[in-house]
């Protein structure tokens, strides 16, 4: 799997003009998108999901363009078939968690699915351990819940990649360590390259294979950390040089 | 009964038309940027300012036999609205159109926009967003203007009387057989009209409450 992103825009809202110019690629498994809030990160992933246009760039996902603005290609965000999860999961209030499961294989005239999709959605529970809340609304359950039915609507329909914008922020600490572990499980049993916003470093440290550290609307860094250990995992810090390019991109120089 | 009967029918279809016509520019104004949108706005909300009087007046220019849209329905078709329950039925539902119009608009707008990025990411049509997401979410805001929509068409007065005039069994609404009943002195007639009136609109907001209650809650 590999990710080409290549995008220019200009933002102007009330005065403030953000240029955008972002470039990078990445084959590994775990990508995470590293950088202060407002430096263009949600913007990026909002750009590769086709909810954001932009004026000139190019983003293909393994050799398939989805945006060209030389040939003129622009995929509509339901044919792109990436898996999104947003920063507070935008889980359908009116749907039951097997509703928003099944969101995206329903149609407008049945509140049903039938056959192959059931059975999905059943594994899906299964695999999140949310079968017990199937039938419950998103304000019925918890936090950590949420993100797994998130998790698992994004997952249905066996998407290409998977987008999560700052999936963790709004959880606990002690479940931010948990949703890591599984985060990395379901990597391994979907098999799927997940694209991942934090600027949180532990999330770096333990998840990520390559980092990308952007800045203003701009990759200033991209690291390939895969195959070290860069974290022990009863919490010594993470190594030197990686910490050091963490910390720079705070705006703190001298370490 | 007749006048009240009559007044249902009118205030019923009223609250159709105003419905699926408030609702239309309540998801244009909510969801889509135009040039010209608040200056289309404050003419949508125009009929809940102006006097209802003031408001018929203009409908009787317009649809009368030589007003430009009364005049091309009577030569293209041979309609005549003015002084039928047809008529009465515009008047209350332009009257009536902007309390949805309004609180459709604001129901739309509180549907937030990454409930529908999110349907769209989930491979869904701008229908379907639509039908799925946008509409049941904004369905208790829509049924709330439904339901003064047609507490106001059934109160109509002034702007179906200039319209669709008085004629008993044809275009007299319950809200003008009362006044008429007053004015002749008839107080059992007007005391009857009243209280069934007045069951009556008890009895919907009763039910419309206990339908509109929702089983979940936006979290």
């Amino acid at each position: 799997m590999r990710v080409d992103v290549d995008v220019q825009q200009l933002f102007r809202s009330g005065g403030h003009d953000f240029d955008l110019n972002i470039r990078f690629s990445c084959d590994e498994d775990i990508t995470v998108l590293f950088g202060q809030s407002g430096a263009g990160k949600s913007l990026l992933l909002k750009i590769i999901a086709g909810l954001q246009s932009v004026r000139s760039g190019k983003v293909t996902i393994n050799d398939r363009v989805l945006f060209d603005s030389v040939k003129g290609i622009d995929i509509a965000s339901r044919h792109r078939n990436v898996g999104y999860l947003f920063q507070d999961y935008a889980l359908f209030p009116h749907m039951t968690v097997a509703e928003n499961i099944g969101f995206s294989r329903r149609s407008i005239f049945s509140r049903s699915l039938k056959g192959a999709d059931l059975d999905r959605v059943q594994e899906l529970l299964e695999i999140f351990q949310i079968k017990d809340f199937s039938k419950k609304y998103p304000f019925e359950i918890s936090g950590g819940q949420r993100q797994r039915v998130g998790l698992a609507r994004a997952l249905l329909q066996r998407p290409e990649i998977l987008l999560l914008d700052e999936p963790f922020s709004a959880l606990d600490p002690l479940l931010r360590i948990q949703m890591r572990v599984e985060l990395k499980k379901i990597q391994l049993i979907f098999g799927i390259p997940i694209l991942l916003i934090t600027h949180d470093p532990q999330d770096v440290a333990e998840l990520g294979q390559r980092l990308v550290l952007i800045n203003q609307g701009l990759v200033t860094d991209s690291v390939d950390l895969s195959g070290k250990p860069y974290r022990d995992p009863l919490g010594a810090p993470v190594r030197p040089e990686i910490r050091k390019i963490l910390w720079s991109a705070a705006g703190i120089t001298n370490v | 009964m007749i006048p009240l009967l009559l007044s249902l029918k009118v205030a019923g279809l009223a609250t159709i038309v105003a419905t699926i016509a408030g609702v239309s520019f309540a998801w244009l104004a909510a969801k889509r940027e135009f040039w010209g949108k608040e200056f289309l706005d404050a003419v949508l909300t125009l009929p809940v300012v102006l006097p209802p009087t003031v408001l018929g007046y203009y409908l009787l220019v317009l649809l009368g036999r030589r007003g430009p849209i009364g005049s091309w329905l009577e030569s293209q078709f041979g309609i005549n609205l003015i002084f039928t329950w047809q008529g009465a039925v515009i008047a209350a539902s332009i009257v009536a159109f902007p309390l949805v119009y309004k609180s459709a608009r604001s129901a739309f707008e509180a549907v937030s926009r990454q409930l529908e990025d999110a349907s769209r990411v989930l491979g869904k049509s701008e229908i379907q967003v639509f039908s799925l997401v946008t509409l049941p979410l904004a369905l208790r805001g829509i049924l709330a203007g439904a339901m003064l929509a047609f507490a106001r068409a059934l109160g109509e007065f002034g702007a179906t009387l200039m319209v669709a005039g008085s004629l008993p069994g044809k275009t007299q609404t319950l809200s003008i057989a009362v006044y008429e009943a007053v004015q002749a002195g008839h107080d059992q007639i007007a005391n009857f009209l009243v209280i069934v009136t007045s069951i009556v609109c008890i009895v919907v907001l009763l039910a419309s409450n206990y339908l509109f209650r929702p089983k979940y809650r936006v979290t």
